[in-house]
């Protein structure tokens, strides 16, 4: 099931720094989640370990990766991540995350944004 | 359109022009943030907001925190709520923090309080707290008949927004207790009022009742159809019932057939599934009137998932100047529900003078507003105020000062997005 999937993936293309990368970070999820099942503390200790060289944007190529392959454990693994990444990130950070315009009306936003000003205190800065 | 030298090493997935993710995956990602992120990153586009204020992606993200919590010992759910009234608030006004809050106490070692200001146009004076499921609280105010009005709302703390129900009442007959529900498979919240007939015309003394549904925005009248002759009389006065096993549960008295002498209690159910009342025989002798010799406080709560009765009998032994006060607390838990044998003494201790009972915590201990007694140059601290809330475990008799003020309701609490995606504010 899943190896038909990557082995498809990797005739695809050739070797290359993008493939490289998400070879070395998403392949090996299963086995690992395979070796430490039971416990969790030392998975997540794991995901940081494997994560801590991977900037943010990298982050949405992995996902659409991990999305691709359908592996469902590094989807939620990396959705999890980025969830965390962005909690306290401002709506401009996370436009350019995701690399989404506004598509409001002028003064639209600015309306939607009054009404719950509330959730923009405490934003981080950008 | 030319390709860059970048996107022609991208494997093909990547190579589209439009690398985003897609809108379902966002969602996955949004729907694993707290409240406050979500309703900001509305404002990110328009897909986005409408995708937020879907009904599918509120249960979607209320299932996502409801998965992590739930075996968590420092989950964030709270449990005491303290609603503040209208005496309170002018006290507030003049403090620095001039805006009236609604305090809830989280977690299981009461420790962590957060608060929840009250919007401005949420006109209620003394509210009671009816219930709370998934971070929507209904609240309720009885009125006085003269000066303040009778109003029920719905009102979701994290997300600030809250639903005046539609207006109603009975001609001749007093709104007098009130139950919250929410019914799972329909998702739908349900709102039950119960009135006495307040007028004498009414010749036997008969409860009625009224439902109203969120899906309907609509309160419909429904009957209360016990055994032949068998009457509802009388609900304890401002009850919020106890919700357990699907249903609501009021302390009532009933009258069977034409002799009034036969008062009885009993509680009363509310399905609401088929919307349907029914009744539950009290464990023991409980059903039979009690002697005013004791003050004896009887109580409905749910115990560990359980239906609970729990009673408090009072007795006070004055001396010279101190006040000793006791009473013997009982806990019955119906072990089976509906199944009147399954009726279980689980405990049976003696404290301090309960003065009144608020709930029972999700791990089996009861919130209680004890009376303080304090002694002329003991060593004991002197409180100027003479009542004191406690948490208190009947198992150990642990009891646990929670430093708050006088509580509405024990309950639990989280945070949701429940009733975003309905019309705003005032309804009715």
């Amino acid at each position: 099931m899943k190896f038909c999937t990557v082995k498809q993936y990797f005739d695809d293309e050739n070797n290359n720094n993008v493939t490289n990368g998400i070879a070395t970070t998403v392949i090996p999820l299963p086995n690992k989640h395979l070796k430490i099942k039971a416990n969790n503390k030392e998975m997540e200790q794991y995901e940081q370990e494997l994560l801590r060289n991977v900037m943010p944007q990298e982050l949405t190529k992995l996902i659409l990766a991990a999305n691709y392959l359908n592996f469902k454990e590094a989807l939620d693994f990396f959705c999890r991540t980025v969830a965390n990444a962005i909690q306290n990130k401002s709506v401009d950070y996370v436009r350019k995350f995701f690399g989404l315009e506004s598509d409001f009306e002028p003064g639209e936003e600015e309306k939607l944004c009054k009404e719950f000003a509330w959730s923009f205190e405490g934003v981080d800065e950008d | 359109m030319q390709e860059t030298v970048e996107q022609r090493s991208l494997p093909p997935f990547l190579r589209r022009r439009n690398t985003n993710v897609p809108i379902d995956i966002a969602l996955n990602i949004l729907a694993r943030l707290p409240v406050k992120p979500v309703m900001r990153f509305r404002c990110v586009c328009k897909s986005w907001d409408s995708s937020i204020t879907n009904p599918n992606f509120i249960s979607t993200h209320l299932n996502n925190n409801n998965n992590t919590n739930k075996d968590d010992d420092d989950d964030d759910r709270g449990y005491l709520f303290h609603m503040p009234n209208v005496i309170t608030r002018t006290m507030y006004s003049s403090s620095s923090s001039s805006n009236p809050v609604c305090t809830v106490v989280c977690d299981r070692t009461f420790n962590r309080i957060s608060e929840h200001p009250i919007p401005s146009d949420l006109l209620i004076n003394f509210a009671e707290i009816v219930g709370s499921f998934n971070g929507l609280l209904c609240l309720a105010e009885y009125g006085n008949g003269a000066t303040y009005d009778e109003v029920i709302y719905l009102w979701n703390p994290s997300i600030r927004k809250f639903k005046r129900l539609p207006r109603t009442w009975l001609s001749q007959y007093d709104w007098d207790a009130t139950g919250f529900a929410y019914h799972s498979e329909r998702d739908d919240y349900k709102v039950v009022k119960i009135y006495s007939p307040s007028s004498n015309r009414i010749k036997r003394p008969e409860v009625e009742a009224e439902v109203y549904s969120l899906s309907s925005d609509s309160w419909t009248r429904v009957g209360i159809s016990l055994r032949p002759n068998v009457v509802v009389s009388k609900v304890k006065d401002y009850s919020s019932a106890s919700f357990v096993n699907g249903a609501l549960h009021w302390l009532v008295s009933v009258s069977e057939g034409e002799v009034e002498v036969r008062n009885r209690k009993i509680i009363l159910s509310f399905d609401v599934d088929d919307d349907k009342f029914g009744e539950i025989a009290l464990p023991g002798g409980h059903g039979l009137k009690r002697l005013r010799s004791e003050r004896f406080k009887e109580n409905l709560a749910v115990f560990k998932g359980k239906l609970a009765f729990i009673t408090f009998g009072n007795r006070e032994i004055v001396y010279f100047r101190d006040s000793v006060g006791s009473c013997q607390c009982v806990i019955w838990v119906m072990e089976e529900y509906g199944v009147c044998e399954s009726w279980n003494k689980l405990f049976s201790v003696r404290l301090g003078e309960v003065e009144s009972f608020f709930g029972c915590t999700r791990f089996g201990e009861l919130l209680v507003q004890k009376a303080f007694k304090f002694k002329y140059g003991g060593s004991d601290v002197l409180r100027l105020n003479n009542c004191v809330i406690v948490s208190l475990d009947p198992e150990t008799l642990h009891e646990k000062d929670l430093g708050v003020q006088l509580p509405n309701i024990a309950t639990t609490f989280e945070e949701s997005l429940v009733i975003l995606d309905q019309a705003d504010g005032l309804s009715g």
